[in-house]
């Protein structure tokens, strides 16, 4: 302590009170004594400390020396102590060196003997300053994190569930305010459906749970971060909510499960198997139909590959390549095979298509595959038709031109031989003439009656079979009569549904072959029968003709075919009768042990059975 | 003066008797050129006589022809099945075969080509042009064409 300093605090501290004094060399905070004129009259050392000065460098020089503010003037602070037992406030000092201090500085004025004594007690506040500050920029960092976080909120909630933070461009955008929450309680500030589904969250987070839960929120979608926030003591004061505006993924992910809703309602009600394969030809979707037709559990058909399904190691290559191909080239394939399924052999044909990604990546096969065994048969039913159409036409027209050929030829001879007047070949010729034409007039009857069989179907009768070989019989009685065969009737009672006017026909084309074939027998006979075979009655007319050669026998019923040119007829003959019974849906047939061996002609009527005696 | 060959001679498989008879008259107007030595009604009879067997057994009956006149649509087996089978059997694969028939269908024109036919002659409706496509085949047979005897 300097000598005006000793004598300061002699004018300030009397004797008994020098213990008070040097305490306050202890004291924190700076400590200075000025008198009226703002002379520092003593200062301790926490206040020479402050202001990086000795003590001679404070004591005697005016305060304003150490004042941060130039306009400092020390009577303003003598006048506003004439009215106020103290002054508070912050400000700077300056130190030696000229670096700032800031202090909260309180002034208070004392009476010494007749004058008044200024005490500044100066608290150093830099370090609080600058924590201050920190502080402050931290809070600024978090608001910046918080407003530009997208599409977020931040919320926290104290014990009694009330807001004491909401924060973050998602509470603006959803039409809420911090100022209109914070304060209060879910239910005093929120709708309260969505109150009453929230706070049991809340109270879960002040259990001490940390949880995420996904929420709507009118047409929008939040996903809800619940943290538990605790003190020292591990106690959990404050609740915090992290909110997350989730509507566009929650949509998107919407849109994803609609596209997979509608391409399952699609795949699941499709007749067709639907598979798909991932890049290692795996099955990772097969659809109902698919698992049906293999018999199959879902389970047991998700992962496996296509040869793990029984396939032969043919077919099993040839679709592994097939399916690589769509892999590799990004191109759609069709392949078509025969697999035997429940009901026998069936033909498929699968169309195999990639599934693009929007990388432009092949993620997976579809296979639609179809039965396609109907399909086919009709195409080839068809295919079938057509040639029996062309060859139909080619027949008609070459049978129609033969004729036609030998009318002009003998009319060219006919003039020649009148000329000469050979009447002999005049008449020859005129016999030609006149066979042919006949033979063209028949083929056109003929022609005529079979094109009636299958473009009309008249109704279908009962008729009892022996009423309907009787009417036949009578049609050929002629010829029956002019060979005289034996006829022998082996039938059963049996009736036969059909078109009377057409069986009739089948029966009397049959007839007459059986008796004009048997004619050159010794001892014509002829048998007509019923049978049963299987789950069929088999009616078969039998002759002891001159049978037909095994070789030429699937020729009988071509049309015009005609295996003996002696025998008159046209060839329309068996062609109608089989086209009769086609469109019966039955099916006929011939059986001969060969040439000089006699004919059976057989065939079936669905819906032929006995009659009830 | 040189002097005639001999005329060709001519197997005829025609089923329609009318047909046959058309042929035989209008081979008249070749008179001495071509000789038709044996008219077979079916495809059968007409194998068996240029193989020689059953009753055509004898050669002496069943002389090989030159040419072969062959109708298609035939009874038991048509003239597909015997160009065929002509073709097939060493000693009468060599005979010419021309086929005669009322068909134009162009599917019958390449199966007979394909069985071995090397001609092909549509019979004409017109009397003067059957004349005249008798007169052409005559000519070309008998004037133009060798054949191979053996």
């Amino acid at each position: 302590m300097g000598d005006s300093a000793d004598a300061a605090a002699g004018v300030l501290f009397r004797e008994e009170d020098a213990g008070l004094r040097a305490s306050l060399e202890y004291v924190k905070d700076g400590i200075f004594f000025a008198d009226s004129r703002g002379v520092v009259v003593d200062a301790n050392a926490a206040a020479c400390m402050q202001l990086g000065r000795s003590r001679s460098e404070v004591v005697g020089a005016s305060v304003a020396t150490f004042a941060g503010r130039k306009d400092f003037e020390f009577a303003t602070v003598v006048r506003r102590l004439e009215s106020a037992p103290h002054l508070s406030y912050q400000t700077t000092h300056l130190d030696k060196s000229g670096a700032r201090v800031d202090v909260d500085l309180t002034i208070t004025r004392m009476p010494v003997q007749g004058s008044f004594l200024y005490m500044g007690i100066a608290r150093d506040v830099t370090e609080r300053a600058r924590v201050e500050e920190e502080l402050r920029q931290s809070e600024e960092r978090y608001r910046l994190l918080v407003e530009n976080l997208p599409g977020s909120a931040i919320m926290l909630f104290d014990r009694d569930l009330r807001f004491v933070l909401v924060d973050g461009p998602e509470v603006a955008a959803t039409g809420f305010s911090s100022a209109a929450m914070v304060g209060r309680t879910p239910e005093e500030c929120l709708p309260p459906e969505f109150a009453e589904a929230i706070i049991p969250n809340l109270r879960a987070v002040l259990d001490g749970k940390r949880f995420s839960a996904e929420m709507p929120f009118g047409e929008l979608r939040f996903q809800y971060e619940y943290v538990p926030l605790h003190d020292r003591s591990g106690a959990v004061t404050t609740g915090l909510i992290l909110a997350q505006n989730v509507t566009e993924r929650y949509r998107a992910g919407l849109a994803v499960a609609e596209r997979e809703r509608q391409f399952r309602t699609l795949t699941e009600n499709l007749p067709d198997l639907v598979a798909r394969l991932d890049r290692a030809q795996r099955y990772i979707y097969v659809n109902p139909v698919f698992e049906t037709f293999m018999r199959l559990p879902l389970q047991d058909l998700l992962g496996k590959s296509i040869g793990d399904l029984g396939m032969d190691a043919t077919t099993q290559a040839r679709w592994m390549t097939a399916v690589q191909r769509v892999l590799d080239f990004r191109e759609a394939t069709s392949i078509e095979d025969e697999f035997m399924g429940q009901d026998g052999l069936r033909t498929w044909e699968a169309r195999l298509v990639p599934e693009i990604s929007e990388a432009g990546e092949v993620d997976s096969v579809l296979i639609i595959s179809r039965d396609v065994t109907e399909r086919r048969a009709r195409e080839e039913e068809l295919r079938l038709k057509n040639d029996e159409l062309t060859r139909f036409t080619y027949t008609v027209s070459h049978d129609l031109k033969s004729p036609l050929v030998t009318i002009q030829s003998f009319l060219g001879f006919l003039v020649e031989d009148a000329k000469r007047g050979d009447a002999e070949r005049v008449a020859r010729d005129v016999s030609f003439i006149k066979t042919a034409a006949e033979r063209m007039a028949a083929l056109l009857t003929d022609l005529l009656q079979l094109s009636r069989v299958g473009r009309k179907q008249n109704t279908l009768e009962r008729l009892p079979l022996r009423q309907l070989v009787d009417e036949a019989l009578a049609m050929v009685a002629g010829r029956i009569a002019a060979h005289k065969p034996t006829i022998t009737l082996e039938v059963e009672s049996v009736s036969v549904l059909g078109d009377r006017l057409r069986l009739v026909e089948v029966f009397q084309n049959l007839l007459d072959n059986a008796v004009k074939f048997s004619s050159t027998a010794d001892a014509p006979r002829i048998l007509i029968a019923t049978a049963q075979l299987e789950q069929e009655i088999v009616i078969s007319i039998r002759d002891n003709g001159m049978g037909i050669d095994a070789r030429y026998q699937h020729k009988l019923f071509g049309l015009f075919e005609k295996l003996h040119p002696e025998m008159e007829g046209t060839g329309v003959g068996l062609a109608l009768v089989k086209r009769i019974i086609d469109v019966h849906g039955g099916r006929i047939w011939v059986d001969s042990a060969g040439p000089g061996q006699g004919t059976t002609v057989s065939f079936t009527i669905p819906g032929t059975k006995r009659e009830e005696p | 003066m040189k002097a005639q060959p001999p005329p060709i001679s001519i197997l005829l498989v025609e089923d329609d008797p009318a047909h046959a008879e058309i042929v035989l008259r209008n081979l008249t107007v070749l008179q001495d050129r071509v000789k038709c030595i044996a008219h077979l009604s079916d495809g059968q009879e007409a194998l068996d006589y240029l193989q020689r067997e059953g009753a055509h057994s004898n050669p002496v009956s069943s002389p090989r022809p030159d040419l072969v006149l062959l109708d298609l649509r035939l009874p038991r087996v048509d003239g597909f099945e015997v160009l065929r089978r002509m073709k097939a059997l060493d000693e009468v694969s060599r005979i010419p075969v021309v086929v005669l028939t009322t068909s134009e269908a162009d599917s019958d024109i390449a199966a007979a080509y394909e069985s071995g036919a090397c001609s092909y002659l549509v019979k004409p409706a017109e009397f003067e042009a059957y004349i005249e496509l008798m007169r052409g085949f005559g000519h070309y047979w008998s004037d133009l064409n060798r054949f191979h005897r053996a």
